[in-house]
C-alpha cells in the first residue's frame, strides 16, 4: 500500500489539507443550495479545491481519490466556462455531495491505514452522465466551437454544425483577463475591413455590450470571410495582434506562444520551511499538471543545493509560455504548500528556441545565467530579475482577491502544528513557571537583601506568566468548525425524511482546548440525527399539533462557571417518561419500581447502553448505541450529560464539560494542611461570622443569617474528611457561594487569596471515585508544585 | 513445513529471553515488576491528599505538570503504614496508557530473571500480598516476588480474585 512508503509527516499534511479543503467544499454547497445559484466564485473554489485534491491524492498515489477528483474538475471545469441551467443545480449539488462523501470516505481510509475503494465506476458513471446532460442542453462547447458559424441564418447554421468546418470562418480568443474584449474585436474588424475584406461578425454589436464581452470570451469572437483567398492575410494580420491567445482559420488552430512575452510567476516559499528544493519540485509537477509546457528557474532541482539557496533568495520561478494560461498556474501555486508569496510577472527569454527544457545537468541555472547576460542583462542579475516592472498588475489572475497592484499576494498567517508538540510545549512551561517560583522563592534566598536579583526575578516571574498564558491559548480553538459540521447533516437528512428542519448557531465562537472540540464532534452529530430522526415530528404532524412546520434545533456554546456547556435543543415532540419506563422495563434496564423514577432519572434511561426509543432502525440512527456511546465520550474528557425535556416541546441535552487547561480565576482557601480552590465566579462574598449568628435547624443542620436570608453552612473539612484545627465558627471564615440555582456558606480555615489557575482535569484513574459528584472538578498546581483541587460547588451544594 | 515449525520452536527454547524487573522492597521483602512498565523512579514529593480515596490510594502528585495518582503499595497489601523517610521512593509506571505511581520503602535494583528461574506464585499463604504476585524470581540466593502490576491497581480484578480461591 502506498501509505507504507510515504512519508509521516507528507501523510499527516496530506490529510490535514484534503479534510480541510472538503470541509470547505461542504460549506460552499451548502451556501450554493441555499441561494439555489453556484456564483462564479463558487464554481471556481470547487475546481480549485478538486484540482487541489486530484494534485495531492496522485502525488500519494490514492489513484481512486484522484479520479475522483478529476473527473469533478472536469464537470466544474465545463460549468465554468459555459454556465450551467439553474434546473439543474439540485442535481449538481447532489452529484457533488455524493463525490464529496465518497472523498472524505477515502480520506478516512487513509486515515486508519484502510485499503481504499478502487471501485469508483459508479461514481465516474454518473459524472460523466451528468456531464453528458450539460452538454446536451449547451452543444456549443468551446472545444467544438468552431464547427458553429458566424452570422449565417439559423437554418444555414444548423446544416453547417454537421458539416465540418466553414473554411471562411475565423474564431478569435483573447487572452484570459485581457478584458475589454468587445472593443479589442472591434478593433480587429476595423483592421480586417482596412485590408479590404468583406466579414461579418458574431457577435454583431460590440460596442458598450457587457453581453458581447461575455460570449467572446466564452465562445471566441467569430468572423466569417467571404473571399476565402485572402485568409493568409487575416492570419498574417492577427499574428501580429496584440492580446489574442489563439485563434482558429477555417479549422485550423494557431496558438500564440510569443517568446517574448512570456509570463513568470515567482514564486517565495514560507522561510525555513526547508527542502525548497522538494517543495519546488512538487509545485511544479502540480502545475504540469495544468500546464504541461511549464518550465522552471532554477530547472535542475533534485540533489542540488544551489537551488535550493535561488529558491531561497530569488524565488522559484515558474515560466508559463502562454500568458493566457497563467491564471491556470496561478490557482495552482495558490493552493500550493508552503508558499508564502508570489507575484506574476513578465518573462523575457534568454533566447528562445534553444534552451533546453529538461535540464538534465547541473549547469543549467548556469546556463540560463549566461544567456540572460547575452541578453543584455547585468550578470550579477539572474534571468529571473528581468522582469519588466510596469507589466505585473495586468497579469494578475482572477482569482486573487488583493487589488493591490503589487500583484504579491501574502498568504494566510497560520501554520498547522501537531497537538503533540503543543502538549509537549505545555508541559515544558509548566515546569518552567514551577521552577521559576522554586528559584525565586529559594529557602536559600531568605532574609538576604538582593536589590537586583529581585528585580530580575521580577521581570522573570513577569515573562514565564506571560510565555504560560500565551501557550495557554494556543490549544484554544472555536467550537464553530464542529459546529459548521451539522449544517450538513441536518441538510441531508432534511431531504432523506422530508423534513423542514433548520438548524441555529449559537456562541460558535466560544473557545475550548483542542481535544474537547474533537471529542465533541461524534456526540453531537449523534445527538443531531437522534433530534432530526426522532425528535422532531413529520410536517404534518407538528403541523396538527400547532407548530410551525418548519422545525428547529439549537446548537449552543457557553462558558459558564469553569465549565463549557454545549447544548443540543430542539423543538419536537420531547420525551414521554411513561414512554421511557415503559421501553426501559421491556428491555429489562429498570432497577426500581417505575413509580418511584422522577421525571430526571427516567430521561436518563435514555443514555443507558442498549436503549433505543425507536422500534424500527433507520439508515441515520435506532442502532441504539447512540446515546450510551455520547455519554462514554463526553464523560472521557471528564464531562456530564444531562437531559431536559418537556413532552410535546421538545427536548435539550447538555453537555457540561471542563474547560481543560482553561485558566479561571479562583479562591485558594486553606482547610488544614490542604489548599482548595473555588472559581471566583460562585463566589458572593466572604465574612467571618460569630457564634450567635448560627442557627441549628431541627435536624442539627447550622444555618447562617445574612440579611434575612437563611443559608446552610457546609463545613470543608467535614465533607472532605480533612484535618483542621479550625473547627469553631469563629475562627474560621464563611465563604457565600451560589452555584446550580442553590446557595450556601462553606467554611474555610482562612482565605489564602485570588489566583489565576489552570484547570487540570484529575487522572482518569481516579474516575472511578465519583470525584465529580461529591464536589472535585479537577485540580491545579500551584505556583510552588504543590496541587490543589479545583471545588465544584453546584454539586457541592446538592 | 515441519522442520520450519521445530527451527521456531528450538528458537524459543534457546533464546529465552531474561525479563528485567525493577526490584523494590517493603519490610525486607523484595518485590519485582517488569521493567516495562517503570517509567522513572523519583523520591518522595509532596502528595495532595484527595478525599473520597480509598485508603492505600494516596493522592496525587505533581509530576513536572503532570498530574500522577499514587498507591501506596504497603496500604495495598494491607500492611501497616510506617513513616516515609530519605530512602521512600515513588516509581512511576505507565500501565495500559495510566500513569500512576507506587510508594515504596526503597527501590533497589535492576535485575535479569531467566523464565527459567521463575516459579509458578506458591498458592495462599495468608498475605494479603499474595495476591498480587504472578511468580517467584529466584537469583543467587534471594527470592524476589515478582508482582503483576495490573492486579496492584485493579480493586475489582483482585476481588474476582478472592471470589474464585473461595
Amino acid at each position: 500500500m502506498a501509505d507504507i512508503t510515504i512519508n509521516d509527516s507528507m501523510a499527516e499534511m496530506y490529510l490535514y489539507e484534503t479534510n480541510s479543503l472538503l470541509e470547505q467544499l461542504d460549506q460552499i454547497l451548502l451556501g450554493a443550495e441555499k441561494s439555489n445559484e453556484f456564483s462564479k466564485e463558487e464554481i471556481d473554489s470547487i475546481f480549485r479545491i478538486m484540482h487541489t485534491i486530484k494534485g495531492s491524492s496522485a502525488m500519494m498515489e490514492f489513484s481512486g481519490i484522484a479520479k475522483v477528483a478529476h473527473k469533478v474538475e472536469d464537470l466544474f471545469s465545463y460549468i465554468r466556462n459555459n454556465g450551467i441551467d439553474r434546473d439543474l443545480n439540485e442535481d449538481l449539488c447532489n452529484l457533488v455531495f455524493q463525490a464529496n462523501d465518497f472523498l472524505k470516505e477515502e480520506v478516512e481510509k487513509v486515515e486508519g491505514g484502510e485499503p481504499l475503494n478502487t471501485d469508483i465506476a459508479f461514481l465516474e458513471e454518473s459524472i460523466t452522465r451528468f456531464l453528458g446532460v450539460l452538454k446536451g442542453e449547451t452543444p456549443v462547447a468551446p472545444a467544438s466551437a468552431p464547427a458553429e458559424t458566424g452570422a449565417a441564418p439559423p437554418q444555414a447554421e444548423q446544416a453547417e454544425q454537421a458539416e465540418a468546418v466553414d473554411p471562411g470562418e475565423v474564431v478569435i480568443y483573447f487572452d484570459e483577463g485581457c478584458q475589454m474584449e468587445n472593443v479589442r474585436a472591434m478593433i480587429i474588424l476595423n483592421k480586417i475591413r482596412e485590408i479590404g475584406l468583406r466579414c461579418v461578425s458574431k457577435p454583431e454589436r460590440l460596442d458598450n455590450s457587457e453581453e458581447a464581452v461575455q460570449e467572446i470570451v466564452a465562445r471566441g469572437f467569430r468572423v466569417k470571410i467571404d473571399d476565402h483567398s485572402a485568409l493568409d492575410k487575416v492570419t498574417e494580420l492577427l499574428r501580429g495582434t496584440l492580446n489574442i491567445a489563439s485563434f482558429t482559420v477555417g479549422g485550423r488552430e494557431y496558438r500564440l506562444t510569443r517568446q517574448r512575452e512570456a509570463s513568470a510567476v515567482r514564486v517565495f516559499f514560507e522561510d525555513g520551511c526547508e527542502m525548497e528544493n522538494m517543495r519546488a519540485f512538487q509545485l511544479l509537477s502540480q502545475v504540469a499538471e495544468v500546464y504541461p509546457d511549464i518550465r522552471s528557474v532554477p530547472a535542475q532541482l533534485m540533489n542540488n543545493e544551489d537551488a535550493v539557496q535561488q529558491i531561497i533568495h530569488e524565488g522559484f520561478l515558474l515560466v508559463v509560455a502562454e500568458p493566457n494560461r497563467v491564471g491556470e498556474v496561478l490557482a495552482v501555486v495558490e493552493q500550493g504548500l508552503h508558499v508564502k508569496s508570489y507575484a506574476t510577472e513578465e518573462w523575457e527569454e534568454p533566447a528562445a528556441e534553444d534552451v533546453d527544457l529538461p535540464g538534465g545537468e547541473d549547469a543549467a541555472p548556469a546556463v540560463a545565467l549566461a544567456k540572460a547576460s547575452e541578453a543584455g542583462e547585468p550578470a550579477a542579475d539572474l534571468p529571473a530579475r528581468s522582469a519588466r516592472p510596469e507589466a505585473a498588475p495586468a497579469q494578475v489572475a482572477p482569482v486573487q482577491a488583493a487589488p493591490d497592484g503589487g500583484g504579491r499576494v501574502v498568504k494566510q498567517n497560520l501554520i498547522s502544528v501537531s497537538l503533540n508538540k503543543l502538549d509537549a510545549l505545555m508541559e515544558l512551561v509548566g515546569e518552567i513557571v514551577i521552577t521559576e517560583s522554586m528559584v525565586t522563592s529559594s529557602p536559600d534566598l531568605q532574609g538576604v537583601e538582593l536589590e537586583n536579583f529581585t528585580k530580575s526575578a521580577r521581570q522573570l516571574r513577569k515573562l514565564t506568566g506571560e510565555l504560560q498564558d500565551i501557550s495557554m491559548s494556543l490549544r484554544m480553538v472555536p467550537v464553530s468548525g464542529t459546529f459548521q459540521k451539522m449544517f450538513r447533516i441536518v441538510r441531508d437528512m432534511n431531504k432523506k425524511l422530508d423534513k423542514d428542519v433548520e438548524l441555529i448557531l449559537v456562541g460558535e465562537e466560544t473557545e475550548v482546548d483542542k481535544t474537547i472540540v474533537d471529542s465533541i464532534a461524534d456526540p453531537l452529530m449523534h445527538l443531531v440525527r437522534n433530534s432530526m430522526d426522532h425528535g422532531i415530528e413529520s410536517r404534518e404532524e407538528r403541523l396538527a399539533a400547532g407548530k410551525p412546520a418548519k422545525g428547529k434545533i439549537v446548537l449552543s456554546a457557553q462558558n459558564s462557571a469553569g465549565e463549557i456547556l454545549i447544548t443540543v435543543q430542539d423543538d419536537g415532540k420531547g420525551l414521554d417518561r411513561d414512554a421511557l419506563l415503559n421501553k426501559a422495563a421491556e428491555r429489562g434496564l429498570l432497577t426500581k419500581n417505575p413509580a418511584e423514577y422522577s421525571e430526571k432519572e427516567a430521561f436518563l434511561l435514555l443514555l443507558l447502553p442498549g436503549f433505543s426509543t425507536k422500534s424500527e432502525v433507520t439508515e441515520f440512527s435506532g442502532r441504539g448505541v447512540g446515546m450510551d456511546v455520547v455519554k462514554k465520550n463526553i464523560e472521557k474528557i471528564g464531562g456530564a450529560v444531562s437531559i431536559e425535556s418537556k413532552k410535546g416541546l421538545g427536548m435539550a441535552t447538555i453537555f457540561k464539560i471542563p474547560l481543560t487547561l482553561a485558566i479561571i480565576d479562583a479562591m485558594k482557601v486553606a482547610v488544614g494542611k490542604s489548599i482548595l480552590s473555588i472559581p471566583i465566579n460562585v463566589i458572593n462574598q466572604t465574612f467571618k461570622c460569630t457564634a450567635q449568628n448560627v442557627i441549628e435547624d431541627a435536624n442539627g443542620t447550622q444555618m447562617v443569617l445574612i440579611r434575612n436570608e437563611c443559608y446552610p453552612i457546609i463545613r470543608l473539612y467535614d465533607v472532605f474528611d480533612l484535618e483542621t484545627q479550625v473547627t469553631e465558627i469563629e475562627e474560621g471564615i464563611l465563604i457565600l457561594v451560589e452555584a446550580g440555582g442553590s446557595a450556601a456558606c462553606v467554611f474555610a480555615d482562612e482565605l489564602l487569596g485570588q489566583y489565576q489557575v489552570v484547570v487540570k482535569p484529575l487522572p482518569s484513574y481516579l474516575s472511578s471515585y465519583d470525584l465529580r459528584d461529591d464536589g472535585i472538578v479537577g485540580c491545579t498546581i500551584l505556583g510552588d508544585g504543590s496541587i490543589s483541587l479545583i471545588l465544584e460547588m453546584a454539586s457541592l451544594l446538592r | 513445513m515441519d522442520w520450519l515449525q521445530q527451527a521456531e520452536l528450538q528458537e524459543q527454547e534457546t533464546v529465552s529471553v531474561p525479563n528485567q524487573y525493577l526490584t523494590f522492597a517493603i519490610d525486607e521483602q523484595s518485590f519485582g515488576i517488569s521493567i516495562s512498565d517503570v517509567v522513572e523512579i523519583i523520591s518522595l514529593c509532596p502528595i495532595a491528599r484527595v478525599p473520597q480515596f480509598s485508603g492505600y490510594a494516596k493522592g496525587i502528585i505533581n509530576l513536572r505538570g503532570r498530574i500522577i495518582p499514587v498507591i501506596d503499595v504497603r496500604l495495598r497489601f494491607h500492611l501497616p503504614e510506617k513513616d516515609y523517610d530519605s530512602r521512600t521512593c515513588i516509581i512511576i509506571t505507565n500501565i495500559n496508557d495510566l500513569d500512576i505511581g507506587f510508594i515504596v520503602d526503597e527501590v533497589q535494583e535492576v535485575v535479569d530473571i531467566d523464565e527459567a528461574d521463575v516459579e509458578p506464585a506458591p498458592k495462599l499463604t495468608g498475605s494479603y500480598a499474595h495476591r498480587f504476585i504472578i511468580g517467584v524470581g529466584k537469583r543467587g540466593g534471594r527470592m524476589i516476588l515478582l508482582l503483576d502490576s495490573q492486579r496492584l491497581l485493579n480493586e475489582e480484578e483482585v476481588a474476582a480474585l478472592d471470589v474464585v480461591r473461595m
